[in-house]
């Protein structure tokens, strides 16, 4: 199960945050998610697991120095996402890549949430 | 996928208080129950559930079953109680003064509180009751993991 | 004076501004992807483009007269499994970037890292700033 979170981050950098895209899909075994975070380097990226929330926060890499700027589609601002997980996943085998700007982190399903039968034992 | 706002519950005795919560929802919403349809269902055995230190029980009054009509079945957080009676002849000679005994089928369904191993679970069948145990698990779930990124 | 804009295909008319000492004439682009931004000293211009998960290969940059025209695809990373979430845009794109000087057409650096495209332009001699003596 994967769902929003709303962040509870408090900014403690004078910029602000913004939201990476992200693209989400699952398989038998895992779930995928993708970010779009460009300008982010391993060094200034930060995931963690807490409880059941899975929280992604980076910093831009690309200089704030305004001096020089003569034109601006983007402002480099940190990134920030949190994500909700269940039970269904195993909290110790999360992987992580980055990759040209692109965080791609695989959550794989625990064996435990596929369905089991108990045998009940008749005493008498 | 759900919106807004999560409220992060009180942690002291979280799972506990919603395990109480899921079945008093069962008692109170007869006909919202999670199950596959309470329509399908006959006859809905009584449950007690409990809780020691150590474990959970579920306790189910299912008098007139074998085992081999009793199925226990654990889907991720969900335990699903669900069985048959088989139906007695009605014999043809007697006079049948008050029929209430009911045949059928039957299942509920039970969220349990994610602290709970499912290797532990139980079920015993003894004159009539089932008893389901399912073993806590202690071991603290919440600790952070930093995760390393390549 | 005249500039072609390439997406229109229409000649559109270069005003002259009429505060001609407070504003030099500035940059254009068009508000599609990649989101740019321009960043000058008195040698070169430098432009930092936004393309995460794009590789080099889809990566075309051009110097057309003076508008630097970056284009390519994007290409859908797209999966056969369920999405709970799709968010991110692909396809392809072509952005002009109008340079209110001339860089030297042979001297054009470009690097990718980290999603971020770097070129940096140098400016032609008559481009650069010079002082003048007053006799």
């Amino acid at each position: 199960m994967m769902t929003e979170a709303n962040s509870k981050n408090i900014t403690e950098n004078r910029r602000v945050f913004q939201t990476p895209l992200a693209d989400i899909y699952e398989t038998d075994d895992i779930y995928s998610v993708k970010l779009e975070m460009p300008g982010v380097t391993k060094e200034n990226l930060n995931v963690i697991i807490d409880d059941d929330e899975l929280k992604i926060t980076a910093e831009s890499s690309i200089e704030e120095n305004e001096s020089d700027l003569k034109y601006a589609d983007f402002y480099p601002k940190n990134f920030s996402r949190t994500f909700r997980v269940g039970n269904d996943i195993d909290r110790n085998k999360i992987d992580a890549k980055l990759d040209n700007g692109i965080l791609t982190l695989t959550l794989q399903k625990s064996e435990e949430i596929k369905p089991k039968k108990i045998t009940v034992n008749q005493v008498n | 996928m759900k919106f807004g706002i999560t409220r992060k519950t009180n942690n002291s005795m979280p799972e506990l208080r919603s395990f109480r919560n899921d079945v008093n929802r069962l008692f109170d919403d007869f006909f919202n129950l999670r199950t596959a349809g309470l329509f399908d269902s006959e006859w809905l055995p009584a449950l007690d559930v409990y809780d020691d230190e150590k474990n959970f029980y579920i306790k189910a009054d299912v008098a007139g079953i074998d085992e081999k009509n009793l199925d226990v079945t654990i889907n991720g957080n969900v335990l699903t109680l669900s069985g048959k009676k088989v139906e007695e002849k009605k014999d043809e000679g007697k006079n049948y003064i008050f029929s209430e005994r009911r045949a059928g089928s039957f299942s509920r369904s039970l969220t349990l509180p994610s602290g709970f191993k499912q290797k532990s679970i139980k079920g015993e069948l003894k004159n009539g009751v089932l008893t389901v145990t399912i073993e806590k698990d202690k071991t603290v779930k919440d600790e952070k993991i930093k995760i390393d990124v390549h | 004076m005249y500039t072609y804009n390439i997406f229109n295909d229409m000649i559109k008319l270069r005003t002259i501004f009429d505060d001609f000492f407070d504003q030099k004439p500035g940059y254009e682009a068009s508000r599609e992807f990649p989101p740019v931004q321009i960043k000058e000293a008195d040698d070169r211009i430098t432009i930092k483009a936004l393309v995460p998960g794009i590789s080099t290969e889809n990566i075309d940059i051009q110097l057309v007269d003076d508008s630097l025209v970056i284009s390519g695809v994007k290409k859908d990373d797209y999966e056969n499994h369920p999405y709970i979430r799709k968010e991110r845009l692909f396809g392809e794109f072509k952005k002009t970037i109008r340079l209110p000087y001339r860089v030297k057409h042979d001297e054009i650096k470009a690097d990718l890292a980290n999603g971020v495209l770097t070129i940096n332009l140098s400016k032609s001699e008559d481009a650069k700033p010079k002082k003048i003596d007053i006799n």
